[in-house]
C-alpha cells in the first residue's frame, strides 16, 4: 500500500529522485484502529476497549506536529487511513490544518460515515484523492462480509456526495471468499459511476500484535485468486494491452528458469524505508503497513531520528534467496512483507505467492495459446 | 503583478514544486515543478514593478544575457497569466 501512486512522468521523476536520496516523500498516518465495520479479513481493527488496553489515539495536534516535521524532511504525499479515518474524533479539525501545509493528501475510507459536512470540508481543499473500498454490490453482502447491513447504501450515498463536489475518487476492491462472485457487479458499478477501480487479488495474511490472528478462511486459495486476477486484468486493460501481457506471461511460463548459481543477498526492492514510511496508530514509524518491526516511537523520538533509524534498519532486510533466483520473479508480486507475513520470516519462501504466480502464468498462457490457435 | 491563486512553494529532492492549496485545488490539483529561473520569477513577481524591473532582477541574479532573461520572463509570465495564477495590477495591463 503506497502513500503515493505514480500517475505522471513528473511524479515518477520525483519518486525516483527521492528514493535515490532517501527522502521520505510519501507518508501514511494510520489514525486509529477503530472502525464502524467489522470485515472478516481485517487484520487491524480493534474495539475501543481493546484499543485502550494497548495504547491511545494521538491528538490532532500531535499528528499535525508530526506532519510538519515530516514535511520539513521532504514529505509531499500523505495518506490518511485507519481503521476508518472518518471515525477519528478530530478529523474535521485535523484535515484542514494538514491541507494548509502544502501536501497532496489521499484518504482511504470505507465511505459509510461520510456526511455532507465531511464532503464540504473536502471540497474547500480538495484532497489528491479519496479511495473508497467497495466491498460488494449489495447491503446483503456488506452485512455478511463487513457486519454492516446498510453498508452498500451508505457507501453509494458517500460516493454521490463526493462526486457532486468534484472530489477525485477511486474505488478499491479486495477479493475475498465472500465477495468473489460479486466482482463483475463491482466492476459494473465502477464503470457506471465512471470511477477508476483497483482490485487486489492478493491478500496479505497479516496480523498485528494484540489483534485476532488472520482469518485464513476469508482468503481465496491461490488458484481462486489467480482466476480473479485474470478477470480483473481483462476489465482493467485495453484489449491490446491485455494480450501483450498474456504474451509476456506466456513467455515467462515457458522460459522463466530459476537461476542455478549462488547470488548476493537482494535488498528490499520497494520504496519502504527509502522514500516511504508508515506511522501506525500506536505511534510507531515502520517501513510499511505490514511490518511492525523495525519500528520506532516517532512521537517520542522525533521524525528526523525515526526516519534515520528506519532507513538504517531496512538495509538489514533481504528478500528470500528462492525469490531472488526465481525465473518467474518478473511477474510475481512478492515483496519482503509478503515473505514475512506468509512465513514469519523475511527469509521464508512464500508458498502461497508461488502458487498464485504459477496459476496466473498457467491461466494467461492458456488464454494466449487458445488465441494463437484461432489465428487471432 | 499579483498572485491570485493559493500555492505553497516546496523544495523536494532538488525539485521546486508548486502545491495548490485551498480553493485553488478546485481549479487545479496537479503537480507543477519550476525551473530555477521560474522559481526566481515566482518569488519576485509581486515585488517587481514592471517587466523591465523583473528582467533586471533576473540579470542581477543569473549570469545570462538580457535577451535570454527577457525571453524566459515573458514566456513564463505569459503561462502564469494564461493559467490565471497571476493578474496584472496596472491599469494599462502591461504589468
Amino acid at each position: 500500500m503506497d502513500a503515493f501512486s505514480i500517475e505522471t512522468k513528473l511524479e515518477e521523476r520525483l519518486v525516483l529522485k527521492a528514493t535515490e536520496k532517501q527522502i521520505p516523500l510519501g507518508g501514511s498516518f494510520e489514525l486509529l484502529p477503530l472502525c464502524n465495520m467489522n470485515c472478516r479479513m481485517c487484520f487491524l481493527r480493534l474495539n475501543p476497549e481493546e484499543m485502550k488496553a494497548q495504547g491511545r489515539l494521538r491528538t490532532a495536534e500531535e499528528w499535525l506536529e508530526l506532519a510538519v516535521q515530516a514535511k520539513d524532511a521532504g514529505m509531499l504525499f500523505l495518506l490518511l487511513t485507519g481503521g476508518e479515518p472518518f471515525l477519528y474524533p478530530e478529523i474535521t479539525g485535523l484535515y484542514p490544518q494538514l491541507a494548509k501545509l502544502g501536501l497532496y493528501i489521499t484518504i482511504n475510507t470505507n465511505g459509510t460515515l461520510i456526511t455532507e459536512e465531511h464532503a464540504d470540508m473536502l471540497q474547500r481543499h480538495l484532497p489528491r484523492r479519496v479511495n473508497i473500498t467497495l466491498y460488494g454490490s449489495s447491503d446483503e453482502l456488506y452485512g455478511r462480509l463487513c457486519g454492516n447491513s446498510h453498508g452498500f447504501t451508505q457507501t453509494m450515498r458517500a460516493i454521490r456526495l463526493l462526486k457532486d463536489r468534484n472530489i477525485p475518487l477511486k474505488l478499491n476492491g479486495s477479493l475475498t471468499v465472500d465477495n468473489r462472485e460479486d466482482l463483475k457487479n463491482i466492476q459494473r458499478i465502477a464503470h457506471e459511476l465512471d470511477i477508476p477501480l483497483e482490485v487486489d487479488t492478493y491478500m496479505y495474511p497479516s496480523s498485528r500484535k494484540g489483534t485476532c490472528p488472520f482469518d485464513h478462511s476469508s482468503r481465496l486459495t491461490p488458484e481462486e485468486a489467480a482466476a480473479g486476477y485474470v478477470e480483473v486484468k481483462r476489465e482493467e486493460l485495453k484489449e491490446d494491452e491485455f494480450w501483450e501481457l498474456a504474451k509476456a506471461m506466456s513467455q515467462c511460463y515457458y522460459d522463466g528458469k530459476d537461476f542455478e548459481g549462488s547470488c548476493a543477498l537482494e535488498p528490499m526492492p520497494c520504496r519502504a524505508g527509502l522514500s516511504a514510511f508508515w506511522v501506525n496508530w500506536k505511534g510507531f514509524m515502520t517501513p510499511c503497513i505490514f511490518m511492525e518491526e523495525p519500528g520506532i516511537p516517532v512521537f517520542e523520538e522525533g521524525f528526523e531520528k525515526s526516519w534515520e533509524y528506519i532507513r538504517q534498519e531496512r538495509r538489514k532486510i533481504f528478500m528470500p534467496q528462492a525469490c531472488t533466483k526465481c525465473g518467474k520473479r518478473a511477474v510475481c508480486q512478492v515483496c519482503a512483507a509478503c515473505a514475512c507475513t506468509e512465513t514469519g520470516s523475511f527469509a521464508g519462501k512464500p508458498e502461497y505467492m508461488c502458487r498464485l504466480t504459477e496459476e496466473k502464468l498457467r491461466r494467461m498462457n492458456a488464454l494466449y495459446e487458445e488465441r494463437q490457435e484461432k489465428g487471432l | 503583478m499579483k498572485i491570485v491563486k493559493e500555492f505553497i512553494l516546496r523544495e523536494i529532492a532538488g525539485e521546486c514544486v508548486l502545491v495548490p492549496t485551498g480553493a485553488t485545488t478546485q481549479e487545479f490539483n496537479g503537480l507543477i515543478t519550476l525551473s530555477d529561473t521560474a522559481r526566481f520569477i515566482w518569488e519576485h513577481i509581486e515585488q517587481a514593478e514592471s517587466l523591465e524591473d523583473m528582467v533586471q532582477k533576473i540579470l542581477e541574479e543569473y549570469e545570462i544575457d538580457e535577451e535570454t532573461a527577457r525571453k524566459d520572463a515573458i514566456a513564463f509570465i505569459s503561462q502564469l497569466v494564461g493559467a490565471g495564477f497571476v493578474q496584472c495590477t496596472k491599469e494599462d495591463k502591461t504589468w
